[in-house]
């Protein structure tokens, strides 16, 4: 034995009722490779990790525990520079079997197995050791990206503040006032981004770049070196985070003629905004007084063919500008038509304040036009009023209250175009030309709009989401992005009003504050927060296919120019997508790796096909499907005794020789169990269950060749809380195996 | 398809609607809360959301013709519910004050009955005729009477002939305006088949068998004293005004005589009357009084009307009372003050809150013909 394994079986919580612990542990001594295998009352107690802390200072290097489930008690099982491996039979095997029975043994006999293989084959992480400067970079001056420059140098951290205008403050600094940011929500306030312009001007560890755009950003967090340039030579320094504010721009309103834009008294909400801060509130046209202003809500918001979201404050700003004519002219009357008033929170209140006005008349409707009449006055025509008939509202000025559009570029589709267009140059196949030009036409206006300049292959922008938005899982996982170390705040993640902002700022702050410290002490950031280990690529059997590169979904990897993937390990999350990606199987973790796991599955010991005792393997994520089960554990859901799990970091994790492996040991069923894809997905890691789909195509094709039944492989999509589903997933697909009859190959 | 309206909101409307007691109009979201929670309003175009919409945005025209906002007895079901505070049931009340503006000429008059402010003028103007009627010598001779007698300060030839004078001002306005009313509300709901008279008359018979029976009034009323003080308040109403009438018609013909005996069977009656008027007139006010603020607050519109009968009752009952104990400095300024509230009452009908005697009950004929008030409840109809 090449390393000293310690094993203990515990039979508190139930375990001791449903399992022969004394008959467990002896088979692990006997079967296993383990110095010993004790039992113990109840491990977690004092006196449990006592007995496993004196066998470590007596020389184990690998502990393995029959007890509960990975997820409970980590901290009584945190045993510092020793591997700790559980075998999960409370949950597992005690809560979801029948006591006792035979099946039940076999099930943790298995368990404890596979637990000491892995523990045979995975060694403790040793965490990178890479200098970190802890300098964070805030790209906008906006209100957002002002707060979080305070943020971050109030937490001891030195900032570069990028700002591309003249000065500082963004939209909130062109505002002529601002709506109500405290109690008791009724009146406007001065705009209060100059307080904190000076704030940050006055800042000694705040470094303040104005006119300056960013044309690279290299390396990885901890150690970013970003080019800027603002007119004279370019200026490089090194940062360790990036939070980016780049806030929003204003809906087109160009592209709203039925809203009649092109009449020059019909104004954006912006324009209405300058217009007040000129003041007075005037007709453009003609300069003649507006006595009659009716603001269109949600103008090209909230409809399929422009902004397809509610950008959240254009209502209030709305209230805010009605409050402007009003207070300008006593007889003033205002019209807001509106598809649904929206004011959460507090603004309800700002919202009747404004209601209360008897000169600011409201109603829900749909704006069919607007036209200018001959006396050079305004008409708006407006469908399904409250009044309960189509109307005609006619004024002297017409606001249209667009929405919000992020100031981000989507660095996907500039990498597609980068791409398309190298394919072009180089003259390919036709049908590779076809697709490249098809590409460009797609996506080529994406192209020039690059903001951070990423050396990523991946891209030189965050990804982003279905409305221009960073891909970030908007309620799990805030201020995240697909690129470690860079966070996403303001305007640009979502559309926010200045206290959103500030809270998000503030947010994406502590995010980049967190990765500079725990990158510090070489572990990674969310969702595996804390794990120190890291891929370990083994290039000589390299074969440059660029599937690691490609499926990375934090765009880890770059390449050289030959194809080879070039690590950047700050950047990683130890989501393992690309061990599961790889054909060579040559990348891997100390604790976590092709190999690992395929001892893990060829340790279950499948019974003679007289037996009758079928053997399905389940890879089950940890994220959401592994805790699911042990929810139903919990809940005492019976579950099918024929299931052996393995739980995985992701579903993309899988790495398909596992598959082959299992059903060439004779397991007769393989379950896949991973988070909900699609545009709504849950997966922690992105894309996990997506990229299983498209490799179990090849596992297809795999079991045709074998001539087995694609009905013995399944991948199925659980959600944290769907314990109920999961468990009736279990059933159904173990009769369905049970149906197929056994694996042909079992016993070869 | 129809051409689309024009809205043009008359900012002047909403602050009176506002003065009026609708004050929280407003706040209104257009939920339909009201509408579904009141007893009364049709499934159709029900009141009083449509009525909340229309007032926020000063559609004038269309509020003061809606025969709807007679429909309502103001229960407060609807302000009791309403998740927003706007209070719909004191906006109805606010309406049918400015519709009664609208209808009752000349407005003048009504302008002054519609707030505290208008108050001097309109009792100054009784004021100076009844001082004016005891100070004139009048060449009227006097049966002999022991004690003191109201008629020698204020022959009864020139009261009686001063209130039918009056009366028949009152009637001629109500003509007018019940007329106008009609018309309009017809242009707006017209009557199936056109209307005619009998079945006008026969409408017409109807409500005022609900109106004396208050089936309607009842059926909304959440609070049952009020329908009972509604209703002593209404037959005590009726019967003074037939007693008095009755009274000045015997006079004129020389049949009877001032100071009435108390064993007189007139003075029974309008005494039997006069009580229930402030029996009716207590409760009323106490189940006003009980209604919270955010509820209801009423306005000058219901007070005054209350305060002024309260008036007028309790100084006709203490002039009573200081004439047979022949105190003449404390009865004849009572006497006085009574008069002038007496007259005040009649003249002021149709501007005041009383003038809803005579519009809900034209409404509630129209409605009977559009269907707008239907024969029978609808939940009772439903659940039989």
């Amino acid at each position: 034995v090449s390393k000293k394994i310690t094993s203990y079986v515990c039979s508190g919580c139930g375990i001791g009722d449903a399992v022969d612990v004394d008959a467990l542990a002896g088979l692990v001594n006997e079967e296993c490779e383990v110095v010993s295998c004790q039992t113990h009352p109840r491990l977690c107690a004092p006196e449990g990790v006592e007995l496993i802390r004196k066998d470590i200072e007596e020389g184990a290097e690998a502990v393995v525990l029959g007890a509960c489930s990975p997820r409970a008690m980590e901290e009584a099982f945190d045993f510092p520079g020793t591997l700790v491996t559980r075998a999960n039979i409370r949950e597992g095997v005690a809560w979801s079997q029948e006591a006792k029975a035979e099946d039940t043994e076999m099930l943790a006999a298995d368990n404890m197995r596979m637990a000491c293989a892995r523990a045979g084959k995975a060694s403790v992480p040793e965490p990178f050791d890479e200098p970190v400067d802890k300098t964070v970079m805030v790209v906008g001056g906006g209100v957002t990206g002002l707060t979080a420059a305070l943020e971050a140098a109030s937490l001891g951290l030195p900032v570069q503040l990028v700002e591309k205008d003249e000065q500082l403050g963004g939209w909130s600094a062109k505002n002529h006032k601002q709506f109500p940011t405290k109690n008791p929500w009724r009146d406007l306030e001065p705009v209060s981004a100059a307080d904190l312009v000076e704030q940050v001007l006055a800042h000694d560890r705040i470094t303040v770049h104005l006119s300056t755009t960013i044309s690279k950003v290299a390396g990885q967090p901890g150690q970013f070196d970003v080019e800027i340039q603002n007119g004279g030579e370019p200026e490089t320094f090194r940062v360790g985070a990036i939070v980016q504010a780049t806030g929003w721009k204003p809906y087109d309103a160009n592209r709203l003629e039925h809203l009649g834009y092109a009449s020059a008294d019909v104004i954006t909400n912006v324009e209405m905004e300058e217009l007040a801060k000129k003041g007075p509130i005037v007709r453009p046209s003609d300069g003649k007084p507006a006595k009659r202003v009716a603001f269109i809500q949600c103008a090209g918001s909230r409809d399929k063919e422009h902004l397809p979201y509610c950008s959240a404050v254009c209502c209030r700003v709305s209230l805010k500008q009605a409050m402007y004519v009003r207070e300008q002219d006593a007889d003033a009357q205002v019209f807001v038509l509106y598809k649904d008033i929206r004011t959460p929170t507090q603004w309800e209140d700002f919202y009747r304040r404004v209601q209360e006005d008897e000169g600011v008349f409201f109603t829900k409707c749909e704006v069919t036009g607007v036209e200018v009449q001959g006396d050079g006055s305004l008409a708006v025509h407006a469908e399904q009023s409250l009044l309960g008939e189509d109307v005609r509202i006619e004024a002297d000025l017409v606001v249209l209250a667009t929405g919000m559009v992020p100031v981000a570029a989507d660095g996907e589709a500039i990498r597609l175009v980068t791409d398309a267009k190298a394919v072009i140059a180089k003259n390919e196949s036709p049908v590779q030309m076809e697709a490249a030009r098809k590409t460009l036409d797609e996506l080529g206006h994406h192209e020039g709009t690059e903001i951070l300049n990423l050396d990523y292959r991946q891209g030189p922008d965050l990804p982003s989401l279905k409305y221009g938005m960073p891909d970030s899982h908007f309620i799990c996982f805030p201020y995240e992005s697909r690129r470690t170390g860079i966070y996403a705040a303001g305007g640009m993640r979502m559309p926010a009003d200045s206290l959103m902002c500030r809270e998000d700022a503030t947010g994406a702050a502590l995010k980049a504050w967190q990765c500079l410290e725990l990158t510090d002490q070489g572990k990674a950031v969310h969702p595996r927060w804390e794990d120190s280990s890291h891929i370990d690529i083994f290039f000589q059997r390299c074969t440059q296919c660029k599937r690691c590169t490609e499926e990375c979904p934090f765009g880890t990897l770059n390449e050289d120019v030959k194809g080879t993937p070039q690590p950047n390990l700050t950047r990683c999350r130890r989501c393992g997508i690309c061990m599961g990606a790889c054909p060579e199987r040559i990348i891997s973790f100390k604790d976590y790796s092709v190999d690992i796991v395929s001892s893990m599955v060829k340790a279950v010991e499948i019974p003679d096909e007289e037996d009758e005792k079928p053997r399905i393997l389940a890879f089950m994520c940890e994220n959401d499907a592994y805790p699911a089960l042990d929810a139903a554990g919990a809940k005492r859901l019976q579950v099918s005794p024929w299931y052996r799990i393995i739980p995985v970091r992701c579903l993309g994790a899988v790495n398909v020789v596992w598959i082959a492996d299992a059903l060439s040991a004779g397991f007769d069923g393989v379950l896949l169990v991973g988070c909900p894809s699609g545009d709504d997905y849950q997966c922690h890691m992105i894309r996990g269950s997506e990229l299983m789909k498209t490799r179990s195509s090849n596992v297809k094709e795999k079991l045709e060749q074998l001539a087995l039944e694609n009905e013995r492989v399944r991948i199925e999509e659980v959600s944290f809380d769907e314990a109920e589903r999961l468990h009736s997933i279990l059933q159904e697909f173990s009769e369905e195996i049970e149906e197929l009859g056994p694996n042909p190959f079992k016993g070869f | 398809m129809a051409e689309p309206t024009v809205l043009q909101p008359d900012l002047a409307f909403v602050k009176r609607v506002r003065e009026y007691g609708g004050d929280a109009v407003k706040h209104c979201f257009q939920c339909a809360t009201c509408s579904t929670i009141c007893r009364l309003s049709p499934e159709d175009s029900p009141f009083p959301r449509k009525e909340m919409i229309q007032a926020q945005w000063g559609l004038k025209d269309r509020l003061v013709t809606d025969g709807d906002i007679w429909l309502c007895h103001d229960c407060t079901d609807c302000s009791e519910h309403c998740p927003r505070g706007a209070r719909p049931s004191d906006v109805m009340g606010a309406l049918r004050q400015a519709a009664v503006e609208h209808y009752s000429k000349p407005s003048g008059l009504a302008k002054l009955a519609s707030s505290p402010k208008g108050l001097p003028v309109l009792l100054l103007i009784p004021a100076v005729l009844f001082l004016l009627i005891a100070v004139i010598p009048w060449p009227f001779e006097h049966p002999p009477h022991d004690g003191l007698v109201f008629g020698h300060y204020w022959p009864h030839h020139v009261i009686m002939a001063l209130f039918f004078g009056v009366s028949a001002f009152v009637g001629v306005v109500f003509l007018i305006g019940v007329v106008r009313f009609w018309k309009d509300m017809s242009a707006r709901t017209p009557i199936p088949g056109g209307g005619g008279v009998v079945p006008i008359v026969k409408a017409a018979i109807d409500t005022t068998i609900e109106i004396m029976a208050h089936r309607r009034f009842n059926r909304c009323a959440t609070d049952g004293n009020r329908t009972v003080g509604h209703l002593l308040v209404l037959w005590g109403f009726i019967g003074l005004t037939i007693v008095s009438t009755i009274v000045g018609f015997l006079m004129m013909l020389g049949l009877e005589h001032t100071p009435l005996e108390q064993t007189n069977i007139w003075k029974i009656l309008s005494n039997i009357g006069g009580v229930a008027m402030v029996v009716g007139i207590f409760m009323l006010l106490a189940s006003r009084m009980k209604r919270k603020p955010n509820v209801s607050r009423g306005s000058w519109f219901d007070w005054s009307f209350l305060l002024l009968l309260v008036g007028i009752i309790v100084t006709g009952f203490l002039a009573q009372i200081f004439r047979e104990l022949n105190v003449a400095v404390i009865a004849l300024p009572l006497y006085f003050i009574h008069l002038c509230g007496v007259w005040c009452l009649i003249t002021y009908i149709p501007y005041t809150k009383l003038a809803h005697l005579v519009y809900r009950a034209v409404a509630m004929t129209h409605g009977r013909m559009t269907g707008r008030v239907p024969a029978a409840d609808p939940l009772e109809a439903a659940s039989a």
